[in-house]
């Protein structure tokens, strides 16, 4: 796949020209070239943080050659340089920006991506600016994964919950994402942080009869808790004034981080 | 010693079409030695800018050379990247012409100016982005504190993006500019109105008919 050999600077400066252009590049020396296209960056736009070898060659004294890294010897055809691409430029993730494959090229073994639709890299999709809450410093994910392995309700196992701020309540809650019917229970998340150690936090994923809001909370942990240890959580998070068995699953942030989260579940 | 190039870009705030490039070359022991010269190069050459010429960009490259000395040449950008700065506005009076430039001399270690016996050959340096009062009624004559800052600027070139000292002749990296401390103007003694950069010593300045 053309996509997976090639490198994207999720809308990052990477040289600047007065008129743009497409072209071929070579992100991986052997690989054949790739076609590119320079476009203007839109005002705000970030320079790449670093020396790269995909600049263009128009600053050159002399042309590269054929295979080099970068930016192939040939025809130049203008093109009027709108932005085509839904990423500005502004943000840099550590997931996307492996700054040796910028200068040296990819590796043998390396892949880029996963791409979205667009083919822009999903890594470049901007992270939620962290809120100042009293949390704060919370490195919030942008979305979890659960992964159950206890007996609690298999059927959340693989549910991906999007995160969004909510601004009104100063919380972390799901964006949308599929429910997933459990009998006759519905999901839905909530994060908060945790106020006694700030930097950590708690997942909440709920299930219920969605009637009268007898939901059997699950609850998150701060990222070091052990997994599967049931223990039990006071309510204040939960509406049911029942106590709760909480059963452990694991939550794996999509974006590669790790962390544990506690699931509860009622225990009629 | 790796060879670096400095591109600045300059934009006119009356006349964006007219923006214009200017690259500076040196030695410098590693990357970040190097980028940490942009700065300075991006402020002392504003000064030599009228107010109405920005700096809006700079851009960083690691050169690499080919060939034997003296038949060096610089091959091509290996690895660039973009300096992020605040755009760096010029500092001197008012320019209605922002075609105009004045030509400067830069004599380099390689080609001392006047050296006894031979004919020197200085690099070329056409300086735009200049204010208008160094004309007066259409003749070149800018004032002392204009010189100065030429001066100025060639000062800093010498005295800090040469500050390995490489000798001259010792090799490839030797072909790198290395500018004299004798820099001076040369004297444009017309200005051809509404000619782009003035006259240029050495080309016609009568258009074929």
């Amino acid at each position: 796949m053309i996509l997976e050999r090639s490198l994207h600077p999720c809308g990052l400066v990477m040289d600047y020209l007065r008129s743009a252009y497409t072209t071929y590049m070579v992100f991986r020396p052997g690989d054949p070239p790739v076609q590119v296209r320079w476009y203007f960056t839109p005002p705000g736009a970030k320079a790449f943080p670093g020396f790269h070898a995909f600049a263009s060659t128009n600053w050159m004294n002399r042309n590269s050659d054929v295979g080099d890294l970068g930016e192939q010897p040939g025809v130049k055809p203008w093109v009027n340089g709108a932005s085509f691409q839904p990423v500005v430029g502004t943000n840099l993730s550590a997931s996307c920006m492996n700054l040796n494959w910028f200068r040296n090229g990819l590796g043998p073994s390396d892949v880029s991506g996963p791409y979205d639709a667009q083919g822009v890299p999903i890594c470049c999709t901007p992270v939620p600016p962290i809120p100042t809450t009293p949390c704060g410093g919370c490195s919030i994910p942008l979305s979890l994964k659960v992964t159950c392995y206890s007996d609690l309700n298999p059927c959340l196992n693989g549910l991906v919950i999007p995160l969004e701020w909510n601004a009104f309540f100063g919380r972390w809650d799901n964006g949308p994402f599929e429910s997933i019917d459990c009998g006759d229970c519905v999901t839905q998340a909530t994060l908060f942080c945790d106020l006694p150690a700030p930097g950590f936090w708690f997942l909440v994923i709920g299930w219920g009869d969605g009637v009268f809001g007898a939901w059997c909370t699950a609850m998150g942990g701060p990222v070091e808790q052990d997994d599967c240890l049931p223990i039990f959580f006071p309510a204040p998070v939960s509406v049911n004034p029942e106590p709760c068995l909480f059963s452990v699953c694991r939550v794996g942030f999509v974006n590669d981080l790790n962390a544990v989260a506690i699931v509860t579940r009622r225990e009629a | 010693m790796p060879k670096y190039r400095t591109t600045l870009f300059m934009n006119h705030a009356g006349a964006p079409s007219t923006g214009f490039s200017e690259s500076w070359e040196y030695n410098s022991a590693t990357d970040e030695s190097a980028a940490a010269q942009v700065q300075p190069l991006i402020k002392e050459r504003s000064f030599l800018l009228s107010e109405d010429w920005t700096i809006v960009a700079a851009r960083l490259s690691l050169l690499s050379i080919s060939g034997v000395n003296p038949n060096c040449k610089v091959k091509q950008a290996l690895v660039t990247t973009a300096i992020c700065y605040a755009p760096q506005q010029g500092a001197l009076g008012s320019s209605d012409t922002p075609w105009a430039a004045v030509l400067v001399d830069l004599f380099t270690k390689d080609n001392p100016a006047e050296p006894a016996g031979s004919v020197a050959r200085p690099r070329k340096w056409l300086v735009r982005g200049i204010p208008d009062d160094v004309w007066a009624g259409g003749v070149f004559d800018p004032p002392a504190s204009f010189k100065g800052k030429v001066q100025k600027f060639c000062n800093h070139l010498v005295n800090n993006l040469e500050a390995g000292n490489v000798k001259a002749n010792a090799g490839c990296l030797a072909l790198a500019l290395q500018l004299y401390t004798g820099c001076c103007t040369k004297r444009i003694a017309n200005r051809q109105v509404g000619r782009p950069f003035g006259l240029l010593v050495g080309r016609r300045s009568t258009p074929a008919v």
